[in-house]
């Protein structure tokens, strides 16, 4: 009975054709599975940039809002026309944005990003007011949080922008700003 | 007595089956891409935070009013507005410069024209691909926003 089987060159040649591809699709299954978990993080970081807009965005609507006052580093209180305050404040270390009672944590790998004016501020916060006529938004508010990403050059900003007439206060007299903290 | 074939596989064999196997994993990479890039793409169409400026946009233009917009429509189905001047006061301006917008359209609801000729109205490749991404259910006679953003992101708000 002939029994020639594998040459040891065909041996030592299918060896090294299926190692490689071994290589290759064990560098594929890894990218994937990095690319996986970025697609998780990338979600998770979108769940909180739309949780903490549309909580402020609501109450800036709902609740009409009376002014804003600095309440020190990262830190702002919210004041609405019913005289309720809310406090929103970014805490770089533990890497959380809270807005009234409810706290969001940034995903690994996404931090806070100080603003340009001082290293200690992780809010950039402006209101312009411009001469527009009565009975039209005359105030753009302008809360923004920077958050960047370990690996990616990629922003994921929360920004909120909301338009009012400061001018219509009800029964309020016209807000001064009454910052309780300070950030130096 | 029947003969035994007991030669085991030739390399030509060996070849052809590793062939056959790189091919599929070929194909499988490229499917995998294409969803990748997909799904990089549309993670940038309308966001929570596009479509609240949308909104915001939609409530001034609600102020202002678009009369003279939807005239200017008759003659193109697209229109760039990230420069129009709706006030002097330089409250649009400011608008668009907080909400961080690049260009801002106001198109007919039915965006196919503008599709078929891009070129014509000016439309860069990342604008066209979030155009051909938008549905058109019906022939609605209603307007569209269209906007983008400077961190690379598109919004579209329907306008009644």
């Amino acid at each position: 009975m002939k029994n020639l089987g594998f040459s040891t060159i065909e041996l030592l040649v299918s060896f090294v054709i299926i190692s490689l591809i071994a290589l290759a699709m064990f560098k594929t299954v890894i990218d994937l599975t990095d690319q996986i978990d970025q697609y998780e993080k990338m979600s998770e970081i979108a769940i909180v940039r739309g949780t903490v807009l549309n909580d402020v965005k609501k109450d800036l609507i709902q609740r009409k809002i009376y002014g804003v006052n600095i309440c020190g580093c990262s830190c702002l209180d919210i004041v609405f026309q019913d005289l309720n305050v809310k406090r929103l404040i970014v805490n770089s270390e533990e890497k959380t944005i809270k807005y009234g009672n409810k706290a969001e944590r940034l995903p690994d790998g996404y931090y806070f990003l100080n603003n340009l004016m001082n290293i200690n501020d992780f809010i950039t916060y402006k209101s312009t007011t411009l001469a527009m006529p009565v009975l039209k938004y005359n105030t753009i508010l302008n809360i923004k949080v920077a958050i960047r990403n370990l690996k990616d050059n990629n922003t994921y900003d929360i920004n909120i922008i909301h338009q009012y007439d400061n001018r219509q206060t009800g029964y309020l007299p016209a807000f001064i700003q009454n910052n309780t903290g300070t950030c130096d | 007595m029947k003969k035994i074939n007991n030669q085991g596989f030739f390399l030509i064999e060996t070849i052809a089956i590793v062939g056959i196997v790189i091919t599929i994993l070929v194909m499988l990479y490229s499917q995998i891409s294409i969803t990748q890039k997909n799904y990089q793409l549309n993670s940038k169409y309308n966001t929570s935070e596009t479509i609240h400026a949308a909104k915001t946009i939609q409530e001034y233009f609600n102020q202002e009013g678009i009369t003279s917009l939807i005239s200017d429509l008759s003659t193109n189905p697209i229109l760039d507005i990230t420069s129009y001047e709706f006030d002097t006061t330089g409250y649009y301006e400011q608008l668009i410069d907080d909400l961080d917008i690049n260009k801002i359209y106001f198109s007919v609801y039915d965006i196919s024209p503008v599709i078929n000729n891009y070129i014509t109205y000016n439309i860069d490749s990342g604008m066209l691909r979030f155009l051909r991404s938008l549905r058109v259910s019906d022939t609605s006679s209603s307007y569209r926003i269209i906007m983008s953003f400077n961190n690379g992101e598109y919004s579209s708000l329907i306008l009644n």
